[in-house]
């Protein structure tokens, strides 16, 4: 016992007083690693300080030291802009009507998928739901845009089938796009969330089912009180890492890129989300400072989200991130 | 399931489920193929039968390569097309090797500092300066309208990195213990032995990165201003589809007549296809690797 706690004692002591050997000695690690040190800085960090911009009336000839500082103006301006309103308005709408179909949709199907048996026919559903994620969003924007005109295949198909009598502007009536969209965002993400219920899925231990089927438990039972319940903290862990994204568009992330693709004159009003703000602002218009104003807003909102839903879930559930 | 062969019982129950999620999952291939396979159909058959003759659904109609040669014919897709390529293989290619060798440190426990090498990456997976700032960095390194804008930024990935870093942790210590004896340095060993053994993990981390390269059509069309020659193929298709877009409207508002379109369509289609086949014929067969790696990452969360 003596000879434990003097030995551990020795050590951390060692420890402090050769840590400039133990580098010297590690010399090459930390070499291998200064590359990557010096990536994040340059296109991590120093956005993070680029911040100060939306604080600075900023000039690029003059740079961040030679601009002058405004303090709160461009917020100021961002709290009576009606366009800045609007975007955060269809950001968060989007978002929630995405959390509501996307969420659910990779846990039905998991359940689903591991109710098959183990063979060829669950490996092509597997790699055929997973594929889409793969597939650019400029190509799925391509389809379904062709699909979804007045002229396209679904509305000739719903003619055919004497559903509709007239073409139905899918993409530009607003309620139709939102709920569009985000059946698209699922369409595209579900077999790729599936993948990670199925690895939950697979470490329930095979005793508890055995022990479910002696007490006489059906199929339906043992889905509905062992994996169910079972899959709580991987839930809870992808529920906030959507909460995280309520801006920027649920667990994928994905109204920017869909606001870039299927917006158009028409639909403008609500397909406007505020990264396609910003976008336009900056990069378009070249008001860099204001666009750097509403970044700032996206990124405080989506950390307070994504830590605020952590901590709720870690006294509720037990469940969090860090 | 695992269970069904050992307690197979064959109740109604069972029987119901069975049919179920057999439905259901069939149901999912059609949904999730048939978009993909349209784009084959459509840009097969021939454009002014589909005006005539209406849309195929199963199988084109009357065969015809027009719409595939005008890819290879038109120097601005073609050129595009091996921009895509090039970015993509050398992209890949330098940020595997990239975020391998700074995630090897990382996997090492002895490592002087290494929570504070940690806490400083995993930061920059949950706060972000946002894309303004970020574009101003591009700006003041010279990368905007230059080819290297698709490849220095991409270099390295936090979520690739901690793949690497499960991934070299279960690699025994012995390998390593045994080859310092012998007197190897730590950047050999990496290269001589974690490297061969890493073969599921760069596959899997290949599949991710070359996706990213091959599908971005961000950067060209932000951060490349004025140099046509450097467009990949998913900007000429965003290009395409939001002109497409303007031309349909200006079309409907002055009510002309839809001819003419059909061609249009079939050269995007067949543009997307393109886009479609290297990833419909590649990942299938690295999907085992990297279902495995995910698992393994998730139960290690």
């Amino acid at each position: 016992m003596f000879n434990k706690t003097l030995k551990k004692t020795l050590v951390d002591n060692g420890n402090k007083m050769l840590i400039f050997k133990r580098i010297k000695e590690q010399k090459q690690l930390h070499l291998m690693l200064l590359p990557g040190i010096i990536f994040l800085i340059l296109f991590n960090y120093l956005p993070m300080i680029g911040m100060i911009m939306g604080f600075q009336d900023f000039k690029p000839f003059k740079g961040f030291l030679g601009s002058e500082f405004v303090g709160l103006k461009h917020f100021i301006a961002l709290g009576k802009d009606l366009l800045f309103w609007r975007a955060f308005r269809n950001s968060l709408v989007m978002s929630l009507i995405k959390l509501v179909i996307t969420f659910p949709i990779p846990i039905f199907f998991a359940i689903i998928l591991n109710e098959l048996r183990n063979g060829f026919y669950k490996k092509i559903v597997q790699t055929a739901s997973l594929l889409p994620h793969f597939i650019a969003w400029v190509v799925i924007a391509g389809i379904f845009q062709i699909w979804l005109s007045d002229d396209g295949l679904v509305n000739v198909i719903l003619a055919k089938m004497h559903i509709i009598t007239k073409p139905y502007a899918f993409l530009q009536e607003k309620q139709s796009f939102w709920v569009l969209m985000a059946i698209i965002d699922a369409w595209k993400s579900t077999g790729w969330w599936s993948v990670i219920y199925l690895a939950s899925i697979a470490g329930i231990s095979i005793e508890v089912y055995e022990a479910a089927l002696i007490d006489g438990a059906g199929r339906i039972k043992r889905i509905l009180f062992i994996t169910l319940p079972y899959l709580k903290n991987t839930m809870a862990i992808v529920f906030i890492l959507s909460m995280g994204g309520l801006v920027a568009g649920g667990m994928n992330g994905t109204n920017f890129t869909q606001s870039l693709l299927f917006s158009n004159v028409m639909n403008y009003d609500y397909s406007l989300v505020l990264d396609t703000y910003v976008v336009r602002l900056g990069l378009q218009l070249g008001r860099l400072s204001f666009a750097a104003a509403v970044g700032i807003v996206l990124s405080v909102v989506s950390l307070v989200l994504f830590t605020g839903t952590n901590y709720i879930s870690k006294k509720i559930n037990g469940t969090s991130i860090y | 399931m695992r269970y069904i062969g050992i307690f197979a019982k064959n109740t109604f129950e069972d029987k119901f489920v069975k049919l179920i999620s057999i439905t259901i999952t069939f149901l999912t291939i059609l949904l999730t193929l048939y978009p993909l396979y349209y784009t084959l159909i459509y840009a097969l058959n021939l454009p002014s039968d589909i005006r005539d003759n209406g849309y195929v659904y199963i199988i084109p109609r009357k065969i015809s390569f027009d719409s595939f040669k005008s890819i290879f014919s038109q120097t601005r897709l073609y050129s595009a097309l091996m921009m895509s390529v090039m970015r993509t293989i050398l992209g890949t290619v330098t940020s595997v090797f990239f975020t391998a060798m700074v995630a090897y440190p990382l996997s090492k426990k002895y490592l002087v500092f290494r929570k504070f090498y940690l806490r400083f990456n995993i930061i920059t997976m949950y706060f972000s300066g946002g894309i303004i700032p970020f574009y101003m960095v591009l700006k003041n390194l010279n990368l905007l309208s230059n080819f290297l804008v698709y490849i220095v930024p991409m270099l390295f990935s936090v979520f690739n990195a901690i793949l690497f870093i499960n991934f070299f942790m279960d690699i025994p210590e012995a390998l390593e213990e045994s080859a310092k004896i012998d007197g190897a340095g730590d950047f050999y060993i990496f290269i001589k032995i974690f490297i061969p053994l890493s073969a599921p993990i760069i596959a899997t981390v290949s599949l991710f990165n070359g996706v990213a390269h091959w599908n971005d059509f961000f950067y060209p069309t932000y951060f490349i201003v004025g140099r046509e020659d450097l467009y990949t193929l998913p900007v000429i298709l965003f290009k395409i589809i939001s002109q497409a877009q303007g031309a349909e409207m200006v079309r409907k508002m002055l009510g002309l007549n839809s001819a003419g379109i059909e061609v249009f369509n079939s050269i995007k289609y067949a543009t997307m296809f393109v886009s479609i086949l290297p990833i419909a014929l590649v990942y299938p067969m690295l999907q085992k690797f990297f279902i495995k790696g995910m698992m393994l990452g998730s139960v290690k969360e």
